[in-house]
């Protein structure tokens, strides 16, 4: 960089450093405080979990269907499949269960979506759980936590 | 000015600044029609599965609709397209980002957010803010040095804060447990579920991941050799976390190439087009080919 140099003057300085202070601060209070309500700032959760190396539980979800013509399908995982991802889905694993009736809005969807399949007659939340020994998987359970019958 | 003026500010060729905005623009779509499109398949559920995060709330965001959001990604993605091409860099540049923070936040909107997005939205909003830049613009200005600056600092908040996370969340125990295990066994691709039963190998990748989300902060002052063998050892570990587990982090990983003299692509590009055929009969076969 020989030569001429593009300078700012201070006022062009001073706003820059004070969004990026702001911003920097919302970071790490969001980080120190905050929940993933805080989107797109912090804290970055992802993987900040731990796991028991004995006793440990890895526990999943997914959907399960009945279709129309009497077969039982795995619905798909993400959500140009069913209009919700399977972490959406655990993310909102304690409203569907108070309330199974939002599964309806995933058959609509699912009957928009993909219109030339098979309709969805009856929707599962099945969850397995996967118990840690050691570190490794030694136990696995697997069982259906909501039904619901679409209308 | 104060040594951290200085190094905020320090001035940098525009010609980066135009690269990153190639960089940010072509990737909107890849983004927006590939890895955040559950915003369109979400605009066809009903609106009681949408449960809004606070910014989504504070600006009164409603639930989405297909026409909605159709519009919402073409105009975004026009705003880039005229942005990336050098015109208009503010308003078109900051029509992308409003336009992508709105369209990233309905797709956190319904139960799970994810945490790959911090550097592109940082990056979508700073970019535009070093008005115009060319790709043959060769001249140290100090608006770029900022933005650029910015886009590295979201980089590695990306992976300090991760760290910090997983102390306050899975406290200082996290590296010695099983979350790896955890996850492989969740996502695990068919070379990642042959490390599910090697424990041991497991914790020490959780150290070194915890290391070295730490240690990110080096590569804000680090320069020359070590900058780059930095900026290899997290492209490398986005490579072996996608291999393992299909988890890419691209919207994030991208800006690893902010830490890099993108400006010297345009020296090679110029280079080029300077050959001429009769000095060099062979080059014009070569920048054909």
């Amino acid at each position: 960089m020989q030569g001429e140099l593009r300078r700012l003057g201070p006022r062009a300085r001073l706003w820059r450093s004070a969004a990026a202070a702001a911003v920097i601060a919302a970071l790490c209070w969001t980080s120190a405080y905050g929940s993933d309500d805080h989107f797109p700032l912090g804290p970055m959760t992802q993987f900040a979990f731990t796991v028991k190396n004995d006793g440990g539980e890895i526990h999943s979800h997914w959907l399960e269907a009945d279709t129309a013509d009497g077969r039982h399908v795995k619905l798909s995982m993400d959500a140009v499949g069913t209009g919700l991802k399977r972490a959406e889905v655990e993310g909102q694993m304690d409203r569907l269960i108070r309330d199974p009736s939002l599964l309806q809005g995933i058959a609509d969807a699912q009957r928009r979506l993909h219109p030339g399949r098979p309709r969805l007659t009856k929707i599962y939340i099945v969850k397995s759980i996967r118990t840690l020994h050691k570190g490794k998987v030694v136990s696995t359970r697997q069982f259906t936590r909501v039904t619901w019958t679409v209308r | 000015m104060t040594p951290l003026g200085r190094w905020w500010y320090a001035p940098v060729p525009a010609a980066r600044i135009a690269w990153l905005r190639l960089l940010a623009y072509g990737f909107l779509p890849f983004d927006m029609l590939l890895l955040t499109n559950s915003t369109l398949a979400h605009a066809q559920l009903p609106a009681s599965l949408y449960q809004p995060v606070m910014l989504a709330r504070l600006v009164h965001l409603p639930a989405p609709t297909p026409g909605a959001m159709y519009a919402l990604l073409v105009v975004t993605l026009a705003a880039g397209a005229v942005a990336a091409a050098g015109r208009l860099p503010r308003i078109a540049g900051f029509t992308a980002a409003i336009g992508y923070l709105w369209w990233v936040t309905i797709s956190m909107s319904y139960g799970k957010v994810d945490h790959d997005h911090l550097a592109l939205v940082v990056a979508l909003f700073v970019l535009p803010t070093a008005g115009r830049a060319r790709l043959r613009d060769q001249v140290g200005s100090e608006a770029a040095g900022w933005a650029v600056r910015c886009v590295q600092i979201a980089t590695v908040c990306a992976y300090f804060l991760s760290a910090w996370a997983k102390m306050r969340i899975g406290g200082p125990g996290w590296p010695n447990g099983a979350t790896l295990q955890w996850a492989l066994n969740r996502r695990g691709t068919p070379p990642g579920r042959l490390l599910v039963d090697y424990p041991a190998l497991l914790r020490v990748s959780q150290w070194v991941t915890l290391v070295a989300e730490f240690g990110s902060l080096l590569l804000l002052v680090a320069r020359g050799r070590w900058l780059y063998l930095g900026v290899a050892f997290f492209a490398g570990f986005h490579v072996v976390t996608y291999a393992l587990m299909t988890i890419h982090f691209l919207p994030h990983a991208i800006w690893l190439s902010a830490f890099l003299p993108l400006e010297r692509l345009s020296e090679l590009r110029r280079r080029r087009a300077d050959r001429s055929p009769e000095e060099e009969p062979g080059a014009l076969v070569a920048a054909d080919g």
